[in-house]
């Protein structure tokens, strides 16, 4: 009876003894998640990124009411986030990328899913328009999608940017804006495209221009950093930054400051002439001071 | 399963009936055979726990997700549609596939195949039966599901749009009409309930996922396999036809009914064609 407990003991002491031998290079491993606190990175490692990706795509799919391309269409290239942001303008990235039907099959599988353009927040209804619901504000289902590949993802700053441009420029919400901003400066120190996005909040929300061009200061010398260290920055965000911190400064009536600015901002703006025009409304100005 | 006492004992044909009476008499009898057996099949999914135990974690994962706050904002609802109407096609797959893969291959091993075909009923009937019991019980269960959906929508959107919601349903059922017709006929076909319901699971899935894009493929390949591939694309029953969580979940809107009734038809067709086809091996077929 006692005889048989002994291999028992034995491979008790010998997994304890293991144990102690590989918990310390365990400890050491580069792979070791238990070092993490979060349990999305414990539990997915690296692949979050993946999913985070997923997320902020879901985001800009929702953004265009589940009219979007999968990998089986060919979709134009274009910045989807810039699109969702707001900060591109209204060029249309989506596009017709169904094209006409292909086969009758095709046809009829259209009236299944979202098969005609419509952005958020725009209203209007499809097919025969049962179900009538209120567009304003519909911009807030972006947000889950939003938060949550920030969660997976916290180096992307993109998603902060795009969360806070809906928060404060069609929900009204700046103090979760500035907020969420906040969180992703911590997981990206100091990063331009978050900066500018906060600045907006000091100086369109909070009318604050000291606090916005001070944001901005640091974005510009951060932006300037990057392209110093060859990261390649966004042009459009430098082009952002200069033009809104040549308005600040126009509207402080620091009008040689500015022009600083829009000297620069000739220099990469798509268009000089009205860059031209501007500076030469600024020199009328000059004198008076 | 022994409960067959139901099944209609008046379906003998009495001689010196008219050819046409017969006929309707069979009809009938056919019918109030496969509505008996299709009622034990309702009990049955009943009385196991699948349904229950998929219903509690749909409605589990909803509400978790539906308690998260996002920047304080409220009546955020479209993820949760999503995430819900997401978790109510896998459920009703499952269980949609799992019943019917398991009818025949139980009542052979079971051997109360035998007391249920010595009585007055054909092969066809059990098939037909089987089959109506199935596709009845995931409807009840669909009703189910799509209630708690609707009550969870409901509580945020403050409005139901019931003709979409109606549509939402019947499509969803008639989907799942074909895929327990293919996992009938698959039960005969494949030799045990396991590799059926992977088969079945996997061709579901596949198409779902790649059928609508099937002939975008298909353009880019060389002969012989674009021909190939466009065959596939326009035998293969096309599930995904009658999925509509985008349009609900982003509130576009009902589909045209005319629409609806072809998709319901096409669902029909593609049913009754897996069932003949299931009949006619199942009558050939040894079952001991």
């Amino acid at each position: 009876m006692f005889s048989s407990w002994i291999p028992v003991a034995f491979l008790l002491a010998a997994a304890f003894s293991l144990s102690t031998w590989l918990q310390p290079w365990f400890a050491n491993w580069s792979g070791n998640r238990s070092k993490s606190t979060d349990l999305l990175s414990v539990a997915l490692g690296d692949s979050r990124r993946l999913f985070a990706k997923h997320f902020y795509v879901k985001a800009d799919a929702y953004f265009h009411s589940g009219y979007y391309p999968t990998i089986f269409d060919t979709k134009t290239d274009g910045a989807d986030s810039l699109h969702m942001s707001g900060g591109g303008g209204h060029h249309d990235d989506v596009g017709d990328f169904l094209g006409g039907p292909k086969d009758w099959i095709d046809r009829f599988s259209r009236h299944f899913y979202p098969s005609a353009h419509r952005h958020l927040g725009e209203g209007g209804e499809h097919h025969d328009g049962d179900g009538e619901h209120d567009a304003g504000g519909e911009q807030r289902e972006l947000l889950p999608w939003l938060k949550l590949s920030a969660q997976l993802d916290p180096e992307r700053p993109e998603t902060y940017v795009v969360a806070a441009y809906w928060l404060r420029s069609q929900l009204n919400n700046s103090v979760q804006a500035e907020q969420f901003l906040r969180q992703g400066l911590q997981a990206n120190p100091g990063h331009y495209e978050i900066l500018f996005e906060l600045g907006r909040i000091y100086d369109e929300n909070r009318k604050d221009p000291n606090r916005a061009r001070n944001v901005w200061e640091l974005a510009l010398k951060d932006w300037r950093a990057r392209q110093a260290a060859g990261q390649d920055p966004q042009f459009l965000v430098y082009d952002q930054l200069l033009g809104h911190l040549a308005r600040l400064e126009e509207q402080q009536q620091n009008y040689a400051q500015a022009l600083v600015y829009l000297q620069e901002l000739r220099t990469v703006s798509p268009t000089p002439l009205s860059i031209d025009k501007w500076m030469d409304e600024l020199k009328q100005k000059l004198p008076k001071q | 399963m022994s409960d067959i006492a139901v099944i209609n004992p008046s379906s003998v044909s009495v001689p010196g009936r008219t050819a046409q009476a017969g006929g309707l008499d069979s009809i009938v009898s056919g019918w109030v055979n496969s509505r008996a057996i299709a009622g034990l099949v309702i009990k049955e999914l009943f009385r196991r726990k699948d349904f229950y135990a998929l219903f509690v974690l749909t409605a589990l994962i909803t509400l978790i997700l539906g308690s998260v706050n996002f920047f304080n904002e409220a009546n955020i609802v479209r993820y949760l549609k999503e995430i819900c109407l997401f978790l109510i096609w896998v459920a009703s797959l499952v269980i949609a596939i799992t019943t019917a893969a398991r009818q025949i291959p139980a009542e052979r091993e079971s051997r109360t195949i035998f007391p249920l075909l010595a009585k007055p009923v054909t092969r066809s009937h059990v098939i037909l039966g089987k089959f109506l019991g199935c596709w009845l019980a995931v409807g009840i269960s669909l009703l189910v599901f799509y209630l708690f959906f609707g009550i969870v929508s409901a509580s945020r959107e403050h409005g139901v749009p019931l003709g979409q919601y109606f549509q939402a349903v019947t499509l969803h059922w008639f989907m799942l009409g074909m895929v327990i017709a293919m996992t009938v006929l698959g039960s005969i076909v494949f030799a045990a309930p396991s590799s059926n319901n992977t088969i079945i699971f996997v061709i579901s899935a596949g198409i779902l996922l790649v059928g609508r894009h099937l002939n975008k493929l298909a353009v880019q390949l060389q002969e012989p396999s674009q021909s190939i591939v466009y065959s596939i694309y326009y035998c293969l029953p096309h599930l995904e036809l009658f999925d509509v969580r985008d349009l609900v979940v982003h509130n576009l809107g009902a589909i045209p009914w005319l629409v609806w009734l072809g998709a319901a038809s096409y669902a029909l067709v593609y049913a009754v064609l897996f069932l003949v086809i299931a009949c006619l091996l199942f009558r050939r077929k040894a079952l001991n």
